[in-house]
């Protein structure tokens, strides 16, 4: 079992737990021993002397302890639970931000149902311990006290609780394991009809016309009924295992009556077994989770071998190149690295962009993002900027598809600026009227309030407040017009006039605002 | 208010809610039984000093039952829940494939995508678990206060004087929780979106150069979250401590009021004189009592989630149908359509073989036509002839089908310069390839591949030659021009090449159509 209970608070909350959990179960069994004892007391003269005094104090007390321990449970283990998300969240956002996987191919966690997906995965794994480390140590902890109890008042008892004990582990166990592959599995279709869907509504038109439109929908629906059947059936599976388990209260507290009268126990001599009884009784609540608490663990790993995807990729950092050579050799490859024309080569100076000029497909923007250090390098040597984790330090890469982040316009443009830096370059990508309509460079913006030529024109507005030496621009003309995008492009390269620009498009009006073009395709 | 949502699905599962309930009721109830059962034997145990036969066997039998009406229930409730899950399935089926397509596609298709995964399941549990949890509470504690009366019904009053006292704390702390709530929702709302925002735009975070700096941020946003979190939290478990409370305090107090009243020390009428079985029965009640509300407090959240995804259901479940009014005349034409961006489209009826230009400014509605000729989008006014033949339609956003290795196929990726990139030698490679990492251009090749591989279609086409090279864009109309030798190709495009070679073309023009 893996337990990952390491900060003080989910100390100080286990403690509570125990003390909660032992607090429960005793003060029903206190409580009737209690009644047993005076019932006992009270048929003879017995009743006369006998000294409520001291249980009816332990039941008060028990009962206090009950709730003021349930709170302080509840309290730690949650407050220690959110310290586990947020230093989780934190190092995991700082993982994928250094992993290959996040630079090299689309960006699927833009899009609403596979970021629901990932944050299902993060939360699986945020609250682990508190879904199941946390509860399974209380009720362990307290089960052992139980036993030790049973142990010393009817050790017979425990011949029939020990293999109770493993059945309703067995039970909790396979219902969990089996839950959480049907679990697995309805992700898994919700995922692929997910997918299926959006495609299909982007292609809605081409399947309309094409008469398939009902077929295709109804082939997804289909996946999306198996992944419900699935849900609900591992649901189903759960909700049993919990019905079984919890017969495992009842039958050890019968368990440990019946070896007490069976050793020969009677009137005075049950009383420590009704006691031990009852407390069995109240400790089968404790355990009737345990199939819930399972299945969180397996949803949680099967989440953390997802997130585990999300490696940390550390790049062999050569050393610096002293100077950055001033003649490029650019590869022209699809993804895949395969060879889709001859190198491109050509110089790279400051105070002369660079355009590379070719229709989609003609592998321009892999080759950009080669040169950025994104993607392995393949064209000849090493890397023109020492080492691709070198080449992401030294270049700003400007992509053609950046959003904009919910926040203030000052913290989308990513720079530690003064106000009037940040409007000068608002003014360059001619922003400047829409930011002070939207309220100045602290109002909050959203990727659903601005335009994708908007969105385009900010992006370049982050490239010019940048300090990278090399600026990369892939495609900075799309979304714009194209007399505004030339008027944009050629104020940039005034503003980058002492950086190497480089920059990649499909447009021969924008390509003739640079001092190099290069042709692919 | 009840939506029209909850309404249809109410009425769907009504009968197995009936059913469920009373299940459920008789389980609960058994459940009890074999507490009480158990409390006779023991009580018998120690006091009578034997225990018959009769009664153990009983006993175990009691035991048994509950979990056998409780797995039929969960049976039940899982049956009920398919059931719910699929109509709303249904609804999403009904919308998608049947609503007009600009209504459909004026929806975010992410969005869309993650309700269909998340929807049907909440909706289902809020109209089948919610419901009877929600229903099981009063019933579990009028079971538990009434299985106590037959045993002393003073004890039974006792707790249900403490309901009162009980749902006045719940009143005041719900009030207080919602306060503390409401007046920092916007703070925890904006603090608990941060790391899923920063996820999503962490490519742009990480071209910027900003990874750092936003980790960092994002560290002080989570480190702010818990902090007010862990505040609201505090004041919402007072809840469950008042439930703790009451529920540990009616034992305690039962315990000792039944404990001297066994001495005889004090007389409370119903609470003296009882026997040990009785009295250890009263006890085994008396958390039971509350038990139910726990439950309720829990189904809150699921409450909530299913609430939000029934209203926001809404559409789906009486979305329009789309309907083709097109007459089907055996060929393509048109008389006195007018499309829906008020362009009016002169008569005209369509050969079955050749090449049609659709020409004219952006705007002109082009694209509008081919759409209204495919049958995809009704005419303002005006009547529209369909052909009895297939259609099929290129474009860059079409649906792009996997991959067969049909040797025809294969030359049309050659004719189509498609095989240029290794990629596409292979159609292993292509079937992955297919809806990842293709450029807009290959893309509508490869549409154009598979739509001409459909025999007897009419093919429609809109910019078929947009964003390709020179050489793709003359292999493009090649093909399209061979195609239309054995079937109607209809091309929107802003290409003159396309359009000079075309045998008809009809030239749009902004608002006004005259063809040529």
């Amino acid at each position: 079992m893996t337990l990952r209970l390491k900060t003080n608070l989910w100390i100080v909350g286990l403690l509570f737990g125990v003390l909660t959990g032992l607090a429960g179960v005793f003060l029903v069994g206190v409580s009737s021993w209690f009644l047993a004892a005076v019932a006992l007391a009270g048929l003879g003269p017995a009743a006369l002397i006998f000294n409520f005094h001291f249980p009816a104090a332990a039941v008060r007390l028990l009962a206090l302890i009950r709730t003021a321990g349930k709170y302080g449970e509840r309290v730690a283990g949650h407050e220690a639970a959110l310290q586990d998300q947020a230093h989780h969240r934190e190092e995991l956002f700082r993982r994928m931000a250094a992993s290959k996987k996040t630079r090299a191919r689309g960006w699927q966690l833009a899009k609403a149902d596979e970021l629901e997906a990932f944050l299902g995965d993060v939360e699986a794994d945020d609250f682990e311990s508190l879904r199941y480390s946390f509860p399974v140590v209380i009720a362990l902890i307290v089960f052992v006290a139980l036993v030790c109890v049973t142990a010393v008042v009817t050790p017979l008892a425990l011949t029939f609780i020990a293999p109770s004990t493993i059945a309703a582990v067995f039970i909790s166990d396979r219902t969990a394991k089996a839950a959480a592959l049907l679990d697995n599995e309805a992700r898994l279709r919700r995922g692929t009809a997910g997918r299926d869907l959006g495609r299909s509504l982007t292609g809605l038109v081409s399947l309309d016309a094409a008469g398939d439109r009902d077929d295709a929908l109804a082939g997804i629906i289909a996946d999306a009924r198996k992944a419900e059947g699935a849900a609900v059936t591992s649901r189903l599976g759960l909700a049993r295992g919990a019905g079984l388990v919890s017969l495992f209260g009842p039958l050890a507290a019968s368990a440990v009556m019946l070896a007490a009268w069976w050793a020969g126990a009677r009137d005075d001599g049950l009383l420590m077994a009704v006691f031990v009884a009852f407390s069995w009784l109240a400790l089968g609540e404790l355990v009737l989770p345990l199939g819930r608490h399972l299945f969180a663990h397996r949803q949680a790993q099967n989440a953390r071998s997802r997130l585990g995807l999300w490696a940390r990729t550390t790049d062999q950092t050569g050393p610096r190149p002293a100077t950055i050579p001033e003649q490029l050799v650019l590869p022209l490859m699809n993804p895949r690295g395969e060879r889709l024309g001859n190198d491109l080569t050509f110089p790279l100076v400051p105070g002369k962009p660079v355009a590379v000029l070719g229709p989609s497909g003609c592998g321009k923007t892999t080759a950009l993002k080669q040169l950025a250090g994104w993607l392995p390098w393949l064209g000849p040597g090493d890397h023109p900027f020492g080492s691709e984790g070198l080449a992401r330090l030294m270049t700003h890469y400007s992509l053609h598809d950046a959003v904009i982040l919910r926040g203030t316009v000052r913290d989308n443009l990513f720079a530690q600026e003064k106000d009037d830096v940040l409007w000068d370059i608002l003014t360059i990508v001619e922003l400047n009227e829409r930011v002070s309509e939207a309220g100045g460079l602290d109002a909050i913006i959203s990727q659903e309030t601005w335009s994708l030529g908007e969105a385009r024109r900010l992006q370049l507005a982050r490239a010019l407040l940048s300090d990278a030496a090399i600026v990369l621009l892939d495609e900075p003309g799309e979304h714009l017009r194209d007399d505004q995008a030339a008027r944009i492009l050629e104020r940039c390269f005034d503003e980058l006039k002492d950086r190497r620009v480089l920059f990649v498009t499909h447009q021969h009006v924008l390509a003739n605002l640079a001092s190099v073009v290069e042709v692919c395709g | 208010m009840v939506s029209a949502p909850q309404a249809l699905l109410g009425d769907a599962v009504a009968r197995d809610l009936s059913v469920i309930t009373l299940v459920q009721s008789a389980s609960l109830i058994l459940r009890l039984a074999a507490l009480l059962g158990f409390a006779h034997t023991v009580g018998s145990l120690v006091i009578v000093g034997h225990l018959p036969w009769t009664i153990l066997i009983g006993s175990g039998v009691l035991m048994g039952l509950p979990v056998a009406a409780s797995t039929a229930s969960e049976g039940l409730v899982a049956a009920a829940e398919t059931k719910a899950a699929n109509i709303v399935l249904d609804w999403f089926l009904r919308f998608a494939a049947q609503a007009p397509v600009a209504e459909v596609q004026a929806m975010d298709s992410g969005d869309l995508a993650n309700r269909l995964s998340r929807q049907p399941g909440a909706a289902a549990r809020a109209m089948v678990s919610v419901k009877i949890g929600k229903w099981m509470s009063p019933i579990g504690a009028c079971a538990a206060l009434g299985l106590m009366a037959v045993l002393s019904w003073q004890a039974a009053i006792i707790l249900l004087l403490t309901m009162p006292i009980m749902v006045m704390f719940f009143v005041l702390i719900g009030r207080l929780t919602k306060a503390k709530a409401l007046a920092q929702e916007a703070t925890l709302q904006e603090l608990s979106g941060a790391f899923a925002e920063k996820v999503r735009c962490l490519p742009t975070i990480m071209a910027c150069g900003a990874s750092n700096a936003q980790a960092t941020d994002l560290g002080r946003l989570l480190n702010d979250y818990r902090k007010w979190s862990s505040e609201l939290l505090r004041v919402a478990f007072l809840n469950s401590a008042v439930l703790d409370f009451f529920s540990s305090l009616s034992i305690a107090m039962l315990a000792i009021f039944l404990g001297l009243g066994h001495l005889g020390l004090v007389s409370f009428p119903g609470l003296s004189g009882l026997s040990l079985s009785a009295s250890l029965g009263v006890l085994v009640l008396a958390p039971e009592v509350f038990q139910p509300f726990r439950r309720f407090s829990e189904l809150y959240h699921q409450a909530a989630e299913g609430d939000e995804a029934l209203r926001s259901l809404e559409p789906f479940a009486d979305s329009t149908i789309k309907e083709d009014t097109r007459l089907p005349l055996g060929r393509l034409g048109t008389r006195g359509v007018v499309l829906a961006n008020q362009a009016v489209i002169d008569d005209c009826d369509l050969p079955a073989t050749g090449l049609v230009a659709v020409t004219g400014p952006s705007g002109s509605g082009k694209t509008m036509l081919l759409k209204t000729l495919a049958g995809v989008q009704a005419p303002l006014k005006g009547q529209v002839f369909r052909a009895n033949r297939h259609a099929a339609w290129v474009d860059i956003d079409a649906w792009l089908p996997t991959c067969t290795n049909d040797p025809d196929q294969r030359t049309l990726f050659q004719k189509l310069r498609l095989t240029d990139d290794p990629r596409f030698q292979e159609c292993d490679d292509l079937s992955s390839a297919a809806h990842g990492d293709v450029s807009g251009g290959q893309r509508v090749r490869l549409i154009l591949a598979h739509a001409l591989m459909r025999d007897e279609t009419t093919l429609f086409a809109d910019e078929p030659t947009a964003k390709l090279d020179h050489k793709s864009a003359e292999a493009v109309r090649d093909t399209l021009v061979e195609a239309a030798s054995k079937r109607l190709v209809i091309v929107a495009t802003h290409d003159p090449v396309l359009a000079r070679r075309a045998h008809l073309c009809l030239r749009l023009q902004v608002r006004e159509g005259v063809p040529a």
